[in-house]
């Protein structure tokens, strides 16, 4: 932070004022059960921010989702990713106070609760470690994943003074054709350039096309390994589940060190060579039941998804945390890299419009070995809980599996009702138990060959 | 095999006694502050109404929000699974369950085997459900047993447009000082959850047989209402309010 604001205040400082709900963070932490090595990769992400915080000479910019953060690293700007902090906070499950706060400040109640977590840590003096984030030198953000992140970003850069930097990814909707991908494509190439121009302006550095090639080639890389991993979700039992997942995207996602990113990701995929070597029934728990997610997780939830893997249901597939991986493909120049990144801002899994979701989803669910698909119908996010009822209807149909449509919120715990979520959830079990049964039956009694073979 | 089902609701427990295929008696009470005994009590009143010790007692089965405090329980199944083979016990082909109950109400589609095919419930709000039919009839100082009949004699609906239980309440006081007819707004408060309960219904298939359950389900005035909106039969046992535990108890019986 090179510009004279007040720095995050320390983790030191919080706990003393708010030892009991220091605790309780940390508690709820801790029980989600990860390995230490990921816990350490999210620290150090939390160590490193606020260190370049609290730099004089380090320049720290807030990026939202879906930004490419290859340029920031290009010019030796520290990415600070507010959503990253306010996932964190809601994994502390301590969200609820600092969204009140926000609404407080006058944020509606069906606002972003990612963006109320920020606003109200911020406001309420909380670390990074707790929902807060640093007040940046410079601000950036895209209408890629939703258009709460421009404004979000617009008001905060407004807020302290800074400077702001908003990329506009036009919405591709069902039915258009490579015409439209070809002019869509031009336009954020354009800003691309412009972009180069802004952090040029900011940080007094020309840009180096050489070092930013190199960073995409480790955030290509990055990916590439992120989504190895996938295949191994694939086996039964599968490699990991969302508790996990939910934070082993964050090195791909936050991207402030692709080496360690990459070095990361590596080691768990030797671990997971050797894993997958040994016999089946040494390899992990059992699952009677595996689910896709669809929408972002709960991350207040750790409880929920624990309740639901001791009824045998693993959530083994998730679009959220695989579209968390960009740079899929492999480029060599600089105008090749900027018309895969347009293509890429234009069709995120996340944001995949209906005609290329549904089969995608339908994909996902044979690649998976899925029984049951949860669509989180997510209240304070529009762009995830759009056309939920059509995606369940439609691969009700296809797929022959239940899907729940669970109305929830994934970081404001006030939209969650435990008895309400718990029938919804054991129903659910219960169609996967009949569904499974009557596979079985099929199946037995040499069947109709409609339904797909079970292989557990 | 002797089966007893359980259903604790958030207003009522519900409790049902089977003997193989024959209903041997239903019983309902109010649920109260301590869930446990109400259950203990309605299970003891039950059974020395039919002269029967809790030994001779084969299976539980325990259904409703309070399903997972039920310790005697040996097994525990969801309201919606419940409700669909309780009414499959009344009609056999029925395809559709619409559930009212206290704080929930629920839409179940039921496949050509007798399973769950679908299931809708209504979300984060009790509006078109059992309570907020308490809160008008206390404010319309009428008893709710009444209710249906009354809205009957109504000449028109009035409109109630409000999605919160609450502000529905001021709602209705505002058109009582205003001298609208209690029955016209009675009409208008069964309008008012019958087009909620549509909307949710919408978001599955309905087929017919259609069979109306939960403690609402007597109430001729939704009936008539949800026919009439459906533009379909609706039948109703006079079971309705002990369908879930009528279905908990046939569950018990088939482990
Ligand atoms: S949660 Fe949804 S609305 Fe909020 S920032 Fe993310 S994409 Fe946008």
């Amino acid at each position: 932070m090179s510009n004279n604001t007040p720095n995050m205040p320390s983790l030191f400082s919080f706990f003393r004022k708010n030892p009991g709900l220091y605790f309780r963070g940390m508690k709820n932490q801790l029980k989600q059960g990860l390995p230490m090595d990921l816990l350490t990769l999210m620290g150090d992400y939390i160590k490193k921010t606020k260190k370049a915080d609290s730099s004089p000479t380090q320049l720290v910019a807030n990026f939202t989702a879906g930004f490419p953060v290859e340029f920031l690293l290009a010019f030796d700007v520290w990415p600070g990713f507010p959503e990253s902090s306010a996932c964190t906070a809601g994994m502390c499950e301590i969200t609820q106070p600092l969204i009140e706060h926000a609404e407080g400040m006058g944020y509606s109640r069906d606002l972003c609760a990612y963006m109320k977590t920020s606003v109200g840590a911020f406001d309420k003096g909380y670390p990074y470690d707790f929902g807060g984030s640093p007040v940046a030198d410079m601000y950036f953000g895209t209408n890629g994943v939703c258009d709460t992140h421009t404004k979000w970003f617009e008001n905060e850069a407004r807020k302290h003074g800074r400077p702001y930097f908003a990329m506009d990814v036009p919405c591709v909707v069902s039915g258009s054709d490579e015409a439209r991908w070809a002019i869509d494509s031009d336009y954020i190439v354009a800003q691309l350039y412009d972009l180069i121009t802004f952090l040029e302006q900011q940080t007094g550095k020309k840009f180096d096309e050489e070092k930013f090639m190199n960073i995409v080639n480790k955030s290509q890389e990055c990916s590439r390994l992120y989504l190895e991993f996938f295949d191994y979700r694939k086996k039964i039992p599968a490699a990991e589940y969302f508790v996990f997942m939910r934070v082993f995207m964050y090195a791909v996602f936050a991207m402030w060190d692709l080496d360690a990113g990459i070095k990361y990701y590596r080691n768990v995929l030797e671990k997971m060579k050797k894993r997958y070597a040994k016999a089946p029934e040494k390899i992990g728990k059992p699952e009677k039941y595996r689910l896709m997610w669809e929408g972002i997780t709960l991350w207040y939830g750790t409880d929920f998804y624990k309740e639901l893997e001791k009824k045998g249901a693993h959530v083994v597939y998730e679009l959220y945390t695989e579209s968390s991986a960009f740079r899929r493909k492999k480029t060599s120049t600089l105008d090749e890299t900027f018309r895969q990144m347009a293509k890429e801002f234009t069709s995120a899994t996340y944001i995949l419009e209906q005609d290329r979701r549904i089969p995608f989803i339908e994909e996902k669910i044979k690649d998976y070995s899925i029984d049951g698909l949860i669509l989180h119908a997510n209240m304070s996010c529009r762009p995830s809980a759009a056309g939920m009822q059509d995606v369940k209807t439609e691969i009700e149909k296809r797929s022959k599996i239940p899907v729940l449509i669970l109305t929830c919120d994934m970081i404001d715990p006030r939209a969650f009702s435990e008895g309400q979520v718990r029938t919804r959830i054991d129903a659910f079990i219960e169609m996967m138990e009949e569904n499974q049964k009557q596979k079985q039956d099929q199946i037995l009694s040499g069947g109709t060959g409609q339904w797909q073979t079970i292989n557990r | 095999m002797l089966a007893i089902g359980l259903d604790i609701g958030s207003i009522t427990t519900k409790i049902a006694v089977m003997d193989g295929n024959d209903l041997l008696d239903t019983n309902v009470s109010f649920t109260g502050y301590n869930a446990e005994s109400a259950w203990r009590k309605i299970l003891k009143d039950t059974l020395d109404r039919l002269q029967l010790k809790e030994s001779v007692v084969d299976r539980i089965i325990a259904t409703g929000y309070g399903r997972n405090g039920v310790g005697i329980a040996d097994k525990t199944v969801t309201e919606i699974k419940c409700h669909a083979v309780g009414a499959r016990f009344y009609m056999s082909n029925v395809r559709s369950v619409i559930d009212i109950g206290g704080q929930d109400s629920k839409f179940i589609r039921i496949d050509a085997d007798g399973n769950v095919a679908d299931f809708v419930m209504n979300d984060k709000c009790a509006a078109g459900t059992g309570r907020f039919l308490e809160v008008m009839a206390r404010a319309l100082e009428v008893e709710l047993a009444d209710f249906g009949k009354l809205s009957l004699n109504a000449r028109k609906s009035s409109a109630i447009s409000s999605m919160c239980t609450v502000f529905a309440e001021s709602e209705v006081i505002s058109l009582i000082s205003k001298g609208e007819q209690r029955e016209n707004i009675i009409a208008g408060i069964h309008e008012s959850i019958v087009n909620r309960l549509v909307s949710m219904i919408s978001r599955s298939k309905i087929e017919e047989p259609v069979v109306l359950t939960g403690g609402v389900a007597q109430n001729i005035g939704i009936q008539t209402a949800l026919a009439k909106k459906l533009q379909i039969k609706i039948r109703v046992p006079d079971t309705a309010q002990v369908n879930g535990a009528i279905g908990a108890a046939i569950l018990a019986g088939n482990i």
